[in-house]
C-alpha cells in the first residue's frame, strides 16, 4: 500500500544531501523502522541532512512530488510518531547537531533539532545554567523530538514541560518554505505559533533550529527516597505532599517489580523488598530547603513510609535518579517486551487509577510495572508480555485499553508526554468530540494542504474510535503490534 | 453605547448567537468588562458586542488537583478570592486587572511583572472552549497538568484579541500560595546603576518573584523622586529573610541610600498599590526584547529618557509611559524611534493611546515574519473575518 | 559447527529505547542508525530471521562496528551486544560474503600470522614486517589522511628491531611467593610493545608472583573471534586451555586486554564442545587481568616516587570487556607523587580495535581524534593505558597531534615505581624514558 518512491525522486534528493546520506537497500530500510514503540513500518526511502536549507530542500521535492515524510530524531519516541506508516521519506536530523548560540545574559540558547537534550545542559552548566526539560531518555533524545512530542520528564512537576522553554523555532513548512516563528524575547507579537507547532508531532512541519530558553541552576537541591509497603499508602502520600502545598522539584514513583529490575540493572540502592518508593526532589535557595524537606518527611512517614532517607552525597543522589532514568530499558529484564502507556489523572485520582491498574492485571492474568511522574499524575504503567504468546499480546491490548478508558473516564488524558502519534490517534475520539477534531483538521490542512507531512499521526483517520488492535500491513514478519 | 449586542447566559446560547449573526455576514466583538477594550486598532467596520459577563460558573474546582475550570466572563477578582479560601491563586498579576474577565485577560495577553518566575498565559492554561466563527463549541488540551493529546489550539488564542474565537471557558493550573512575601524597594540616583544592580539580582541563585526597575513613578505610590529597584520574594520564611537581606545588601554596596523591605500586610498593600498604579489618559507603549538590549537601550535613554518607565528585569519587558498632555507627534516620533532601536530583535506596542496617536501610527508596528502562516489560519478558523475586524495585526 | 539463528536470541532483550546511542564511537561520528548499537541488532535481527542476506549491505554496515561493547556497558537490558557481534561476523564470513576491500589481507593475517608464533616472530625480527602489505597499506592511508612529514610518521611504527624473547618458563617471586601467576605474552604485543610485557613480568614478581610463561600458548584468538572466524578461534582456544590448565597455576594473567576478554569467553566459545566444554571453564574462571590481580595484593609493595600528572585511558577491552576500570586506577593512586587526572569521556574508544585502523581508517583515526583532543586538554606528562592495540594507537593520536607525551602501558609504569629510583618529574621522562635498565 506505501507508495514507492519514484527513482527521480531519489536522485533529486541525493543531489541535495549528498549520495553518501541517502539510504534505500532493504537493511537500511530497516533500520529506520523503528522507534522506542513497538510499532514499525519501512520508508521507501532514509535521507540524513547536513543543514536546514537541505532539509527544506528535501521537503520541496516530497512535497512537489506528494510523497509523504516524516522528521526523525533519536528514534526515542514511545507513540510511534516517527514511524513511515504510510512510507514515503523519513528525513532524520542526527547531523544537524550544533548548538548555534548561547547567550546566558539572556538566557537562550539556538540549537539545530538534532541537538541531544543533556548536551545542552551540559554546554551551560558551568555557567550556572541548565535547559530544563529532562526526559528520562536525555543523554540521547533529541530536543527537535522534544518539541515535536512536547516531552516532559521528572522535574516538569515544578517547571513545566518543553513547551514552556521554548520561545521560538525555524521551521521549513510542508511545502518546503522556511519561517521563523516566535522570537529570542517574550512578545513576538501575533499568534502563539510557537505554542502550535511544539507538541504537533512532525504533522505540520520539520524544526531546523530552535531556540531554547535557558534557566538558572538551582543554588542547592535535596534527594529523598520513601519506601512503602504498600502501593496505597505512596500514593496517598503523593496526594498528600501536593495538597500540602508543598510542590517538589521531582516526584516519582517506582513499584516493586521495576525497584528490583532497576536493582539488578545499575544498582541504585533502592530497598528490594519495598512495594514502592517514591525518589523526591526538592531544589531551591539553601535556606528554604529544610523546612521544605522536613514537611515531605512528615507526610510521608504519616502515609506510613516504613524508611525515608536523603541522600547524603551528590554521588549517592546521581545513583538514586539513574535507577530512575534507566527504568525504562531495565523492564526488559522482566519480561522480554512491554506495552507502555502514558496516561493521566487528576492528582486526587491516583489512588484508584492505581488500584484500577492492579485490578486490570490481575483480571488480564498480565504483569503491569509501574514508574511515573506520579506528582503529576502521569502514569506510566508497562504492560509485559513475551510477543510469542498470542493470547497474551491480545490480552495486553485489552488491559490497555482499560486503564487508558480509566484515566479518561476521571477527567485525565490519554497521553501526558509521550505523544498520540499513531498508537492513540483513533481514541482521540475518547476525549473529544468530532468538532474539536474538526478543527484540529482545520488548522492542520491550513498549514499542510496536500497532507505529506506526518501523514496518519496525531488525528484520527476518520473510522470511529476504538480500532485499536490494528496490525498495519507493513510490519514484518516475527514483528507485532 | 447603542451598538447591537446580545448577551448569552450559557456557552450553547453563545454558540448559538454566534452562529446566526455570523450567518447575516455581521462582524462580532467579544467583550467582557470591558476593561481592556482600548487595545488595538479601531474596529474596521461596525460590529455586534457579544458580552460574555454572564459566562461566569465555576465549572470545575478540585485544590487537590492544583487545577480549575471557569467559564471566560469570570472576574479575575472573583477567581482570586475562590482560589485564595483554598490557600490557592493563579500566579498572574496584570495590572489594573481586578475587574478584568479571564477572557479579556487571555484574549490581550495580559500578564505582569511575575511572569518570568511563573510564566504568562500560556503556561497556565490547560485547556478552553472557544465558540468559532461557525457557531460550533470547540475544545482543546484537557484539565490535567500534563498533556500532549491533540494540537494546543488554545495557544492561538491566547493574545489573538478575540480574532479567532470567542474563549467560552478555561482550564487553568493554580498553585499553593506563597508561604511569606516580601517587597525590598532600594532607590538609586542613577538609572544605569539600579539597572545593574536589578540585573545582578535577577541572574543570581535567589528565587525571586519579580525584579522591576521603576523610573520618575515614585510619587504617584508614596516614595520620593528617582529611580527605584523593587523586588518582590516569595517562598518561605528563612528563604524570604535571606534574600531581602543580600539584596538589601547588594544595593548599599551599589550606593542606595534608602533602601527598605517591606512584609506582612504592608507588603501586599505596596504590591497591589504598584499594581494599580492610575494610566487615565496615559499612553502606554510595551516593549519586548531580549533583557541585555532592553536595558543597553534604557541605560542610553532610547527608552523612556527622563519619561516614566516600569521595567519588568528577567522579562525584558519595559513600559514607557506618556501623561495625557504629551504631544502626539512627539509620542509618535518617540514609538518609532524606539522601533528603529529595537530592530527586529523586539518589538514595541501601544496598549493604550489617544486617538490622535492611532491615527498616526499603527499600534502593533510591523508583523512578525510568520505573518503568512498567522493568516492561513486565521483563514481556517475565521474565513470571513468576523471576528474583531481589523484590530489586530494585518488583516488578521 | 556454524551459527544458528538460536544464537542471536539476545538480540530480543533489544527493547529499542535507544539508551546506547550516546555511547557509541561510530554513531556519534556518523549519525545514521545503521552506525548505532540498535541499527545493528535490528540487521542481526533480519539476518536471524532470514529477511536479510548476508551481503555488501550487511557487510559495509556491520564491519563499521569497532566492536568497543560500549553499548553493553550502556545497554539497561543486558543485550550480550559483544556475543551478538561475533556470531553476526561468523555468519557473514561463512556465507563468503566479501566486497570488503582487506578481507583477503585479513585472511592472511589471520591465518597465517597470528596464530603461529614462529611466522610472527620470523616476520618480526627480520623487519620484513615492516614491508607486509599491510603495515605499507596501513602506512599509506594516514599519509593520505594526514599532513605533515613522513619521518614522523614512520617513526610511529612499532619498533619491531629491538627483537622480544619470550621469558623462561619460570621466573620466582622476588622476596616471599605469595601466589603462581601463568603468564599469557598476547601474540602482537611481545612483538611491538615488548617493554610492558617485560614490566608486567617484574611488577608480577615484585607483587610476589612467581611467573609461569607456558611455551606452547597460542594466540589468544579474539581477532579471529571478532572477523567471524570462529573454527579457527576454537582452535586456538582448545590449544590454550591444555597449554593453561598444565601450568596448574592459580591464576592465568594477561596484560592485554583484548586477550583477556577473549579468554574470559572460552567457555562460551566451547560451550558445544563436549570434551572441552568443563575444561574451557574450568581454566577461564581463572583468568584475571593483571590489574585485577595486583589490586588485591594486601599490602601492597613498596615503590618509589613518580612525579608526574598522569592521565589513564580505558581500553575497551577492559571497561566494557572485562568491567574493569577502578583496579588500574586504584593502583595508579597508590604511586607516590603520581597525579592522576581524569578525562571527560574515559569510556570513548581510541579507534584501535584490532586491524580496525588499517580497514576502516577513516572512522579509526575520527574516532582517535576526538579521544585525543580530550586526553590533551588536560596537559598530562604521560598517557597510560593497558592494552598494546590502544598503546600503538594513541601513539599515532598523539603524533598526529603533533604532540609528544609519551604513552606508556600501566605495567611499565608501576616496575618504574617499584625498581625506583624516584622520577622527579617530566624533564627526566623525557630524556631518559621509563624503562632505564631492565631486571628480570
Ligand atoms: C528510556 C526512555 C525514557 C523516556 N522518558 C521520557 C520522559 O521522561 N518524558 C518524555 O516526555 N518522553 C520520554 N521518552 C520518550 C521520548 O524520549 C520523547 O518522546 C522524545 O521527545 C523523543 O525524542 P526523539 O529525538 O527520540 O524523537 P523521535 O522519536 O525521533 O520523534 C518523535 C516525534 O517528533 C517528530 N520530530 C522529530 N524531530 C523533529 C523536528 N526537528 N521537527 C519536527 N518534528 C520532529 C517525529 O516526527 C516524531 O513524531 C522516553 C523514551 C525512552 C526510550
Ligand atoms: S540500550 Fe540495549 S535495549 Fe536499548 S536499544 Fe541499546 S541495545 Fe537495545
Ligand atoms: S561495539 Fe562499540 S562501535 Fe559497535 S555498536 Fe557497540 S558501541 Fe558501537
Amino acid at each position: 500500500m506505501s507508495p514507492t518512491v519514484d527513482p527521480a525522486v531519489r536522485s533529486e534528493i541525493a543531489g541535495v544531501v549528498g549520495a553518501r546520506y541517502v539510504f534505500d537497500r532493504d537493511e537500511e530500510k530497516r533500520a529506520y523502522s523503528y522507534d522506542a514503540s513497538l510499532i514499525r513500518a519501512r520508508p521507501d526511502l532514509v535521507c540524513v541532512p547536513g543543514s536546514a536549507e537541505e532539509v527544506a530542500a528535501v521537503v520541496r521535492v516530497a512535497h512537489r512530488h506528494r510523497v509523504p515524510f516524516v522528521a526523525r530524531g533519536a528514534g526515542t519516541g514511545i507513540a510511534g510518531g516517527s514511524i513511515p506508516i504510510e512510507g514515503g521519506i523519513v528525513i532524520a536530523l542526527t547531523r544537524l547537531n550544533r548548538i548555534l548560540e548561547v547567550n546566558i545574559p539572556d538566557r537562550y540558547a539556538v540549537v539545530e533539532p538534532g541537538v541531544v537534550n543533556l548536551d545542552l545542559t551540559r554546554r551551560v552548566e558551568n555557567e550556572g545554567y541548565c535547559y530544563r526539560p529532562d526526559p528520562s531518555s536525555q543523554k540521547v533524545c533529541t530536543i527537535g523530538g522534544n518539541v515535536a512530542s512536547n516531552a516532559g520528564g521528572p522535574h516538569c512537576l515544578a517547571y513545566g514541560v518543553t513547551s514552556n522553554h521554548i520561545l521560538g523555532m525555524e521551521v521549513v513548512l510542508p511545502d518546503g518554505s522556511i519561517t521563523e516563528i516566535g522570537a529570542p524575547h517574550l512578545e513576538p507579537g501575533g499568534y502563539d505559533l510557537t505554542g502550535l507547532f511544539t507538541g504537533s508531532e512532525g504533522t505540520l512541519g520539520i524544526a531546523t533550529k530552535i531556540i531554547c530558553r535557558l534557566s538558572r541552576s538551582s543554588e542547592a537541591v535535596r534527594t529523598m527516597l520513601a519506601s512503602y509497603d504498600r502501593m496505597e499508602d505512596a500514593a496517598a502520600a503523593v496526594e498528600a505532599i501536593i495538597a500540602a502545598g508543598v510542590i517538589p522539584a521531582a516526584l516519582e514513583m517506582m513499584d516493586r517489580e521495576i525497584i528490583r529490575a532497576v536493582e539488578a540493572a545499575v544498582g541504585a540502592g533502592y530497598p528490594v523488598d519495598a512495594e514502592a518508593v517514591l525518589l523526591i526532589e526538592i531544589e531551591g535557595p539553601r535556606d528554604g530547603l529544610n523546612e521544605s524537606s522536613d514537611v515531605i518527611k512528615s507526610l510521608c512517614l504519616d502515609q506510613g513510609a516504613r524508611e525515608f532517607r536523603t541522600a547524603q552525597s551528590e554521588e549517592e543522589r546521581q545513583k538514586l535518579w539513574k535507577g530512575r532514568k534507566g527504568a525504562l530499558g531495565a523492564v526488559a529484564r522482566i519480561k522480554p517486551m512491554y506495552y507502555l502507556h502514558d496516561g493521566v489523572v487528576p492528582r486526587t485520582r491516583l489512588l484508584w487509577v492505581m488500584k484500577k491498574i492492579a485490578a486490570t492485571a490481575a483480571q488480564h492474568r498480565l504483569t503491569i510495572v509501574n514508574v511515573f511522574h506520579a506528582g503529576d499524575g502521569n502514569l506510566h504503567p508497562f504492560i509485559l508480555f513475551d510477543p510469542a504468546d498470542a493470547d497474551e499480546v491480545r490480552r495486553v491490548h485489552l488491559a490497555g485499553e482499560e486503564i487508558l478508558r480509566a484515566c479518561v473516564e476521571c477527567g485525565g488524558t490519554l497521553s501526558g508526554e509521550h505523544g498520540i502519534g499513531i498508537e492513540k490517534n483513533e481514541m482521540m475520539g475518547w476525549i473529544f468530540s468530532e468538532q474539536d477534531l474538526e478543527t484540529m483538521r482545520r488548522v492542520r490542512s491550513a498549514i499542510d494542504p496536500a497532507g505529506v507531512a506526518n501523514p496518519k499521526k496525531v488525528l484520527p483517520s476518520g473510522a470511529r474510535c476504538g480500532e485499536l488492535s490494528r496490525s498495519p500491513g507493513s510490519a514484518p514478519a516475527g514483528a507485532w503490534i | 453605547m447603542n451598538d447591537p449586542r446580545v448577551r448569552p447566559a450559557n456557552l450553547a446560547e453563545a454558540a448559538e448567537a454566534v452562529g446566526k449573526i455570523a450567518a447575516r455576514g455581521l462582524s462580532l466583538r467579544p467583550i467582557g468588562a470591558g476593561s481592556r477594550g482600548w487595545l488595538g486598532r479601531p474596529a474596521e467596520s461596525e460590529a455586534v458586542l457579544i458580552e460574555t459577563r454572564d459566562l461566569r460558573n465555576l465549572e470545575h474546582y478540585e485544590p487537590g488537583d492544583l487545577t480549575v475550570t471557569v467559564e471566560a466572563g469570570m472576574a479575575f477578582e472573583t477567581l482570586a478570592g475562590l482560589l485564595e479560601a483554598e490557600g490557592q491563586w493563579l500566579p498572574v498579576n496584570p495590572a489594573r486587572s481586578g475587574q478584568s474577565t479571564l477572557g479579556g485577560l487571555l484574549a490581550t495577553g495580559a500578564t505582569g511583572s511575575i511572569r518570568s518566575r511563573y510564566g504568562s498565559w500560556r503556561d497556565l492554561v490547560l485547556g478552553m472552549s472557544v465558540v468559532l466563527a461557525d457557531g460550533s463549541l470547540s475544545r482543546s488540551g484537557g484539565r490535567v497538568v500534563k498533556n500532549v493529546s491533540g494540537y494546543d489550539l488554545h495557544k492561538l488564542h491566547i493574545g489573538a484579541l478575540g480574532t479567532l474565537g470567542l474563549i467560552g471557558s478555561v482550564s487553568l493550573r493554580v498553585m499553593p500560595l506563597p508561604k511569606e512575601q516580601r517587597l525590598v524597594l532600594a532607590s538609586f540616583k542613577d538609572r544605569a546603576v539600579a539597572l545593574e544592580v536589578a540585573m545582578a539580582t535577577a541572574t543570581s541563585q535567589l528565587e525571586l518573584a519579580a525584579v522591576e526597575v521603576l523610573d520618575n513613578l515614585s510619587p504617584s505610590i508614596g516614595l520620593a523622586e528617582g529611580t527605584w529597584m523593587a523586588v518582590r520574594i516569595a517562598g518561605t520564611e528563612a528563604d524570604c529573610a535571606r534574600s531581602a537581606r543580600e539584596i538589601q545588601e547588594a544595593s548599599r554596596m551599589a550606593g542606595s541610600r534608602r533602601h527598605v523591605t517591606l512584609a506582612g500586610t504592608e507588603c501586599l498593600r505596596a504590591l497591589r498599590d504598584l499594581n494599580e498604579l492610575p494610566m487615565e489618559g496615559t499612553t502606554i507603549c510595551r516593549i519586548s526584547a531580549p533583557p541585555s538590549l532592553a536595558i543597553q537601550l534604557l541605560k542610553q535613554g532610547s527608552l523612556g529618557g527622563d519619561r516614566r518607565v516600569i521595567c519588568d528585569i528577567p522579562g525584558g519587558i519595559v513600559h514607557v509611559l506618556w501623561n495625557g498632555d504629551a504631544e502626539p507627534s512627539e509620542i509618535i516620533k518617540s514609538v518609532d524611534g524606539i522601533r528603529a532601536g529595537l530592530g527586529r530583535s523586539g518589538s514595541a506596542i501601544l496598549l493604550d493611546a489617544p486617538d490622535g496617536v492611532r491615527a498616526g501610527i499603527d499600534v502593533w508596528g510591523p508583523p512578525p515574519p510568520s505573518y503568512p502562516l498567522m493568516q492561513s489560519i486565521k483563514r481556517a478558523l475565521d474565513p470571513d473575518r468576523i471576528w474583531n475586524r481589523g484590530r489586530f495585526i494585518g488583516d488578521l | 559447527m556454524t551459527v544458528e539463528p538460536s544464537d542471536f536470541s539476545a538480540a530480543k532483550d533489544c527493547v529499542s529505547c535507544g539508551l546506547c546511542l550516546p555511547h557509541c564511537p561510530t554513531y556519534r561520528e556518523y549519525p545514521v542508525e545503521m552506525a548505532s548499537p540498535r541499527g545493528r541488532i535490528e540487521l542481526m535481527k533480519g539476518l536471524a530471521e532470514g529477511e536479510l542476506q548476508p551481503g555488501p549491505a550487511l557487510e559495509e554496515h556491520l564491519s563499521l562496528c569497532l566492536g568497543c561493547r560500549a553499548c553493553e556497558t550502556a545497554c539497561p537490558s543486558d543485550v550480550r551486544f559483544g556475543h551478538l557481534l561475533e556470531n553476526a561476523r561468523a555468519v557473514l564470513k561463512d556465507a563468503g560474503a566479501s566486497g570488503w576491500t582487506s578481507s583477503a589481507l585479513r585472511r592472511l593475517f589471520l591465518n597465517q600470522v597470528f596464530p603461529r608464533p614462529a611466522v610472527l616472530s620470523a616476520l618480526a625480527s627480520s623487519l620484513r614486517f615492516y614491508q607486509t602489505s599491510m603495515l605499507r597499506r596501513w602506512v599509506q592511508s594516514l599519509l593520505r589522511l594526514m599532513p605533515g612529514p613522513v619521518e614522523r610518521l614512520e617513526a610511529l611504527m612499532p619498533d619491531f628491531t629491538a627483537p622480544w624473547s619470550a621469558p623462561p618458563p619460570e621466573l620466582p617471586a622476588h622476596g616471599p611467593e605469595r601466589g603462581v601467576a601463568a603468564f599469557l605474552t598476547g601474540c602482537v604485543m611481545p612483538h611491538c610493545t615488548g617493554e610492558a610485557n617485560d614490566a608486567t613480568l617484574e611488577v608480577l614478581r615484585h607483587h610476589g608472583y612467581r611467573v609461569l610463561t607456558p611455551k606452547d600458548q597460542r594466540c589468544c584468538g579474539a581477532l579471529h573471534l571478532h572477523s567471524g572466524y570462529q573454527e579457527e578461534a576454537r582452535q586456538l582456544a582448545r590449544a590454550n586451555v591444555s597449554a593453561f590448565e598444565a601450568t596448574g597455576a592459580d591464576v592465568v594473567v594477561t596484560s592485554s586486554a583484548g586477550c583477556g576478554a577473549a579468554l574470559k569467553e572460552y567457555g562460551d566459545l566451547l560451550s558445544r564442545d563436549p570434551e572441552w566444554a568443563e575444561r574451557s571453564r574450568a581454566v577461564e574462571s581463572r583468568v584475571r587481568d593483571v590489574h585485577q590481580v595486583l589490586a588485591e595484593t594486601d599490602p601492597p609493595p613498596p615503590m618509589g616516587r613518580i612525579a608526574l600528572r598522569a592521565v589513564y585511558d580505558d581500553p575497551c577491552h577492559l571497561l566494557h570487556g572485562q568491567g574493569v576500570s577502578l583496579e588500574p586506577r586504584q593502583l595508579l593512586r597508590a604511586v607516590p607523587g603520581l597525579e592522576l587526572v581524569e578525562a571527560k569521556e574515559p569510556d570513548w574508544c581510541c579507534g584501535s580495535a584490532g586491524i580496525y585502523t588499517v580497514t576502516h581508517t577513516e572512522m579509526s583515526l575520527r574516532v582517535l581524534d576526538r579521544k585525543m583532543e580530550d586526553l590533551l586538554s588536560l596537559e598530562p606528562d604521560i598517557i597510560l593505558t593497558a592494552n598494546p592495540g590502544c598503546l600503538l594507537q594513541l601513539r599515532l593520536g598523539v603524533a598526529r597531534s603533533g604532540s609528544d607525551v609519551p604513552v606508556h602501558h600501566v605495567m611499565e609504569l608501576l616496575a618504574r615505581a617499584s625498581r625506583g629510583p624516584d622520577l622527579t618529574g617530566p624533564d627526566e621522562l623525557r630524556r631518559h624514558g621509563l624503562t632505564g635498565e631492565r631486571t628480570r
